[in-house]
């Protein structure tokens, strides 16, 4: 029954939360891993499309496990196009509160990291996360998390690709 | 693209986004081979092409926290690859095809076998050969109901209800169907998998 929820995952068929089990049981189960790798191989040929047999060659796998894991701040999941770009509009002023509360302490005491941060991150708890995750990038500084945070939209907006 | 992908590759990219990089992994095994034969457009050389790929993919990784889903995945996916492509052909002094469609949206419906089957070696040439002629043979032989309901999902992209209204049978059956095509086809393909030192799924 599981494999049915598998083809079903790979059709956008199955009910969200239920893929969201199946998704989280296959990142211990190579079988799956291969069953799906299989199943859309076959759609490929069907479709007629030049076929590479289903490999992922062993230096990518590696190369990708290799990467630093992401961790993307959270999205209001299923958000209109109204919402989602208010969001981002809140997200830019935000943004500028930040620099502007940067600019304006550095010329005063240096505020504690986490209070820069729970700025940051009002809307999200994931920012915070993403900050102590990518502290290894982070210059020395007083604060450590506000620096890496900075870098890291730094490298998103220079890498994105649209 | 057929319907239902958009939203799956969603799922996949905000877990992902989420730090689960197993979800990254199942993305790269459905769309590295188009992502493939895209780049065999614009770059000769079967290693070469690879290496792109690679680049490509690791580059998909990384920006992933700026993908909002405003496009679907795999045309920023493609997007990625074409500029990676560019960037690859200028530095290595070679002129970028300018003429040839280096564009997301076509490069999603071209076809181009006798390149990607020029830059194969010829075992891997071989293999996918077999691997399809599996695949189109065990279609010939799957009962009448099965070929209908996985021809009209990979093929046609139709959704299990528009499946079930042609078919005049419910969903339920619609999915069964579809998964006893795809798992009786899969079960003759095993046998050629794992016989490379290349990590096979």
């Amino acid at each position: 029954m599981e494999q049915e929820q598998l083809s079903a995952l790979m059709d956008g068929e199955l009910e969200a939360d239920h893929a969201d089990r199946l998704l989280r049981g296959m990142r211990d189960d190579p079988e799956a891993v291969a069953m799906w790798t299989q199943y859309h191989f076959i759609g490929d040929v069907l479709r007629g499309e030049p076929s590479l047999a289903p490999t992922m060659s062993a230096r990518l796998a590696a190369a990708l496990a290799a990467e630093p894991t992401i961790l993307a701040p959270r999205r209001a999941e299923r958000a209109t196009n109204t919402r989602r770009i208010s969001l981002q509009i809140a997200a830019s002023v935000a943004g500028v509160a930040v620099v502007g509360w940067l600019a304006f302490s550095s010329v005063n005491d240096q505020p504690k990291p986490d209070e820069v941060i729970a700025l940051a991150s009002a809307r999200d708890d994931a920012v915070r996360d993403l900050t102590r995750m990518h502290l290894e990038f982070s210059p020395h500084t007083a604060m450590p998390g506000v620096a890496s945070y900075i870098r890291t939209v730094g490298i998103n907006e220079r890498d994105r690709v649209r | 693209m057929a319907q239902g992908d958009r939203e799956i590759d969603q799922q996949l990219v905000e877990r992902a986004q989420k730090g689960d990089k197993r979800a990254f992994d199942l993305l790269v095994l459905k769309y590295q081979r188009k992502l493939t034969r895209l780049l065999s457009r614009f770059i000769r050389n079967a290693s070469e092409v690879d290496d792109v790929a690679q680049e490509a993919l690791i580059k998909a990784y990384r920006a992933l926290p700026s993908f909002r889903g405003e496009s679907a995945f795999y045309t920023w996916l493609y997007r990625i690859g074409i500029n990676t492509a560019k960037n690859y052909l200028v530095a290595m002094g070679r002129r970028a095809p300018t003429s040839t469609g280096l564009d997301a949206e076509e490069a999603e419906t071209f076809d181009d076998n006798d390149r990607l089957r020029d830059m194969n070696t010829p075992e891997a040439e071989l293999m996918s050969k077999q691997m399809a002629s599996v695949v189109n043979e065990t279609m010939r032989t799957l009962p009448e109901e099965l070929r209908t309901a996985i021809t009209l999902r990979e093929i046609e992209g139709l959704s299990y209800e528009e499946i079930a209204e042609a078919m005049n049978c419910p969903i339920g059956t619609v999915r069964s169907r579809i998964f006893r095509a795809r798992e009786t086809i899969a079960a003759q393909l095993r046998p050629l998998l794992g016989t490379s030192d290349d990590k096979r799924w």
